[in-house]
């Protein structure tokens, strides 16, 4: 196995322990998102509580599809240096 | 003022509807702390990709991870105010509910005998006390409020996801180049380099990469050809795994000896300046 191709594989492994990352990032979002956030307390708070979770869960959501991108990038990555492994054979 | 209090309009607000977004907030925290610790770890010096190429990927994942924690720490700021609010409601409520009590025991009293100041009295003062605890109340739900949309304000995302398009440019110019310059030195220095390598290290994952790019396996070299060898494995950027094995099967091997080029942490510079 050339330097690339080890790289290569390193590169895959390293997506599949990004992907456990995302997942909890996702996994966050989601328990954001179904969070009451009626009935707090006065207008104002429920108000504030509403947007609290609006702003988390979408901000989360971005985050999550930022690490899953990340995730996409080294599986490109790895298949980039597959390629080259197999060019300097 | 009536002397009936209703309690839930003099307080609104829900305690087990505050304390269940603040258990949902703080859950998210937990699994974003697990993220964050995560991503840092592989992140970090030693984890499982280094070198030049490695680099700007690891400065993103860096990025990447400090985000995450960030809006953990904002998370778990939310669940904390919003716990303080439930338990202050709580015990406003329960305090509103003494009060109903009393008033309501003062008021029959007063309307019994409608000469009995003591009573009256009573009764005005109880008023006040609902007075101030409701003042008290609303007081509170401005303090949550603005520290609850100053979370919103900080999670807040205003660039979006965060893009690692730059990163993979970056990193696949250099792939590209570390394929280059390995190609060029295994045309070089690859027979002699897998000979030696071959000899002081047959079964390690150096002796198989080195052999196999090379195309050849001559075991039998000695040492000292061996770290000649390292020296010019050295030279390659992005070998820094190679020479990592190769000294482990060749020690010792001074790490002074070795170009800063293998170490990515130790060097500033990129892999085009060893071109």
């Amino acid at each position: 196995m050339t330097y690339l191709a080890l790289l290569a594989d390193e590169l895959q492994q390293l997506a599949g322990l990004l992907r456990a990352s995302g997942d909890d990032v996702a996994q966050a979002s989601r328990e954001v998102f179904l969070a009451p956030a009626d009935r707090l307390g006065t207008p104002a708070v429920d108000a504030a509580g509403d947007e609290l979770v609006g702003t988390a869960s979408t901000s989360l959501g971005r985050l999550a599809v930022a690490v899953d991108d990340v995730e996409q990038l080294l599986g490109r990555l790895a298949a980039a240096s597959g390629d080259a492994s197999g060019g300097t054979r | 003022m009536s002397e009936i209090i209703d309690v839930e309009a003099l307080l609104p607000g829900d305690p087990e509807a505050a304390g269940q977004l603040a258990a949902h907030l703080q859950r998210s925290a937990e699994l974003l702390r697990s993220a964050s610790d995560r991503i840092a770890l592989l992140g970090s010096p030693g984890s499982v990709w280094e070198g030049p190429v490695a680099q700007s990927f690891l400065d993103h994942l860096s990025d990447l991870s400090a985000r995450v924690s960030a809006i953990e720490g904002d998370l778990t700021t939310a669940a904390t105010q919003l716990g303080q609010w439930r338990d202050g409601v709580l015990d406003r409520q329960a305090r509103a509910a003494s009060l109903r009590d009393e008033l309501t025991a003062a008021s029959a009293a007063a309307a019994t005998d409608s000469g009995d100041q003591h009573a009256v009295s009573e009764v005005e003062r109880l008023q006040t006390q609902v007075h101030h605890l409701h003042e008290e109340h609303l007081a509170e739900a401005d303090t949550v409020a603005h520290g609850l949309r100053r979370v919103s304000e900080s999670v807040a995302d205003p660039t979006g996801s965060m893009d690692g398009t730059a990163w993979l440019i970056h990193a696949e110019t250099l792939l590209q180049q570390l394929d280059d310059q390995i190609g060029s030195w295994i045309s070089s220095e690859g027979g002699a380099m897998s000979d030696a390598v071959g000899a002081i290290s047959q079964s390690t994952a150096l002796g198989a990469t080195v052999s196999q790019a090379a195309g050849a396996f001559t075991p039998g070299l000695d040492v000292a050809l061996g770290a000649a060898v390292v020296a010019v494995a050295a030279a390659a950027p992005g070998s820094h795994r190679l020479v990592a094995a190769a000294r482990r099967a060749t020690s010792p091997i001074p790490l002074a000896a070795l170009p800063e080029a293998t170490f990515a942490r130790s060097s500033a510079a990129p892999a085009a300046e060893h071109k």
